[in-house]
């Protein structure tokens, strides 16, 4: 009986240490570098028409590093215990996402271009509870000099499975939710260039 | 005899976790029509009103919204006029007495200040009745939370919106006293007393023509009297 109740003891000791390490350290801020490695716009052939960047920012909270505060790690009874900050420019990683996906649909970038686009991330927030929850507010602006062609505002949201609390995990999410924004600016964008062509 | 009471607590409280604690949203509060006393001019009508007791927030948000530095301030918009009018949030602005600009930030996160209550009951259950209990607890909890983030997303005033002949356009809008996670009722009252919202409409939007109307706490907010149509 003794025997049987060590067992016990032991496997319940082991599946706890097996739940906090695959479960990631609640405690200590992620220092996520955001990326944008995979497109979702399919190829298309060159359209002959470029665009131009202008401003893109972002409207999250900062802490005093000006770092964008992008989510939250959870412990088991839900406590927040740590944030998740993004090393880069909220405003860049968007930028950059955008060329990539205009760059597939076949637009080409030039700076003199009358055609301007600008964005801002409204905001970015990763929550975390078994799953990652991200949701993305996005505003973008087309212009052509000062006339504003296009003035949209977009959200989506992600929801992938969370394993280690990683910062990697939570840029892939962040990833994600951005991916799925994407679906729909880029075809709306495409639209209104077409009628301003 | 352990075993079933302790199973007898678990059934329990995942009875009062799953049953009982759900979170169920208030309906939008409305503006009377009456209470359009802000006009520009007959045909363009904002009304807001700023949730700014704690008697208010309880109606709609269950809780004292303020005391985390939060001021929901609820706006209406309505077009009468023949020309298209635009609003724009990043056209409205809450300034307080001392001149600091409040932020505006997402339904989500307002909803969000309020998880540690929810993190400490879940602890609280887990301690008395177990972890398996905690943890279910801890599920409705998040279950309640994010149900709550969803319902103050959608009370929010949006982004930005065109009004064609009587349409009309009403939501929240959350600010929030920049890195400040808690306030008084006192410094909260101090904090927005002389404060200023303004808000820039615009009219016929290909002409760019603004109407700037700014609203000035106490008691009564109310439209400056002349409103300013500028180029």
């Amino acid at each position: 009986m003794q025997q049987k109740t060590a067992m016990t003891r032991l496997a319940l000791t082991g599946l706890a240490a097996l739940m906090a390490s695959s479960a990631g350290c609640a405690f200590g801020n992620r220092h996520c570098d955001l990326k944008y490695e995979n497109p979702v716009t399919p190829q298309s052939p060159s359209q002959n028409y470029s665009l131009s960047f202008d401003k893109f920012d972002d409207r999250n909270e900062h802490d005093s590093k000006c770092r964008a505060i992008i989510g939250c790690v959870r412990n088991g009874y839900g406590f927040r215990t740590a944030e998740v900050k993004a090393n880069n420019q909220l405003g860049d990683w968007f930028k950059d996402a955008l060329s990539k996906e205009l760059s597939q649909a076949g637009y080409n970038f030039s700076p003199n271009s009358p055609k301007t686009l600008e964005g801002t991330v409204i905001h970015l927030y990763t929550d975390v509870f078994f799953t990652y929850n991200t949701k993305i507010n996005l505003r973008v602006k087309l212009k052509d000099k000062e006339n504003i062609l296009y003035d949209g505002t977009f959200e989506a949201e992600s929801n992938p499975l969370a394993l280690f609390a990683s910062e990697s995990e939570y840029a892939n999410s962040s990833e994600q939710a951005l991916q799925n924004a994407m679906r729909e600016i880029v075809p709306k964008l495409t639209n209104e260039l077409k009628k301003a062509k | 005899m352990k075993k079933p009471s302790r199973l007898l607590s678990l059934a329990l409280a995942s009875t009062l976790g799953a049953a009982g604690c759900g979170y169920s949203a208030k309906p939008m509060p409305q503006i009377a029509p009456s209470q359009y006393s802000h006009l520009v001019n007959s045909n363009i009508q904002i009304a807001v009103e700023p949730f700014d007791t704690d008697k208010e927030c309880d109606k709609v948000f269950q809780r004292s919204v303020n005391s985390k530095a939060y001021l929901p301030v609820l706006i209406k918009i309505r077009n009468n006029s023949s020309e298209e009018i635009k609003y724009d949030r990043d056209n409205i602005r809450f300034v307080s007495r001392t001149g600091e600009e409040w932020l505006q930030v997402p339904g989500g996160k307002m909803a969000r200040s309020y998880d540690s209550e929810g993190a400490v009951k879940s602890m609280v259950v887990g301690v008395a009745l177990g972890a398996a209990s905690g943890l279910l607890s801890a599920l409705n909890e998040h279950e309640v939370s994010r149900n709550r983030e969803k319902d103050f997303d959608a009370k929010s005033l949006p982004y930005q919106s065109s009004l064609f002949l009587g349409s009309e356009q009403q939501g929240f809008i959350y600010f929030r006293k920049s890195e400040k996670s808690s306030l008084s009722r006192k410094d909260f009252d101090r904090e927005i007393t002389g404060g200023n919202l303004s808000l820039d409409i615009l009219v016929s939007p290909k002409n760019n023509k603004k109407f700037c109307f700014e609203f000035n706490q106490p008691s009564e907010w109310f439209a400056r009297p002349a409103t300013m149509p500028s180029q």
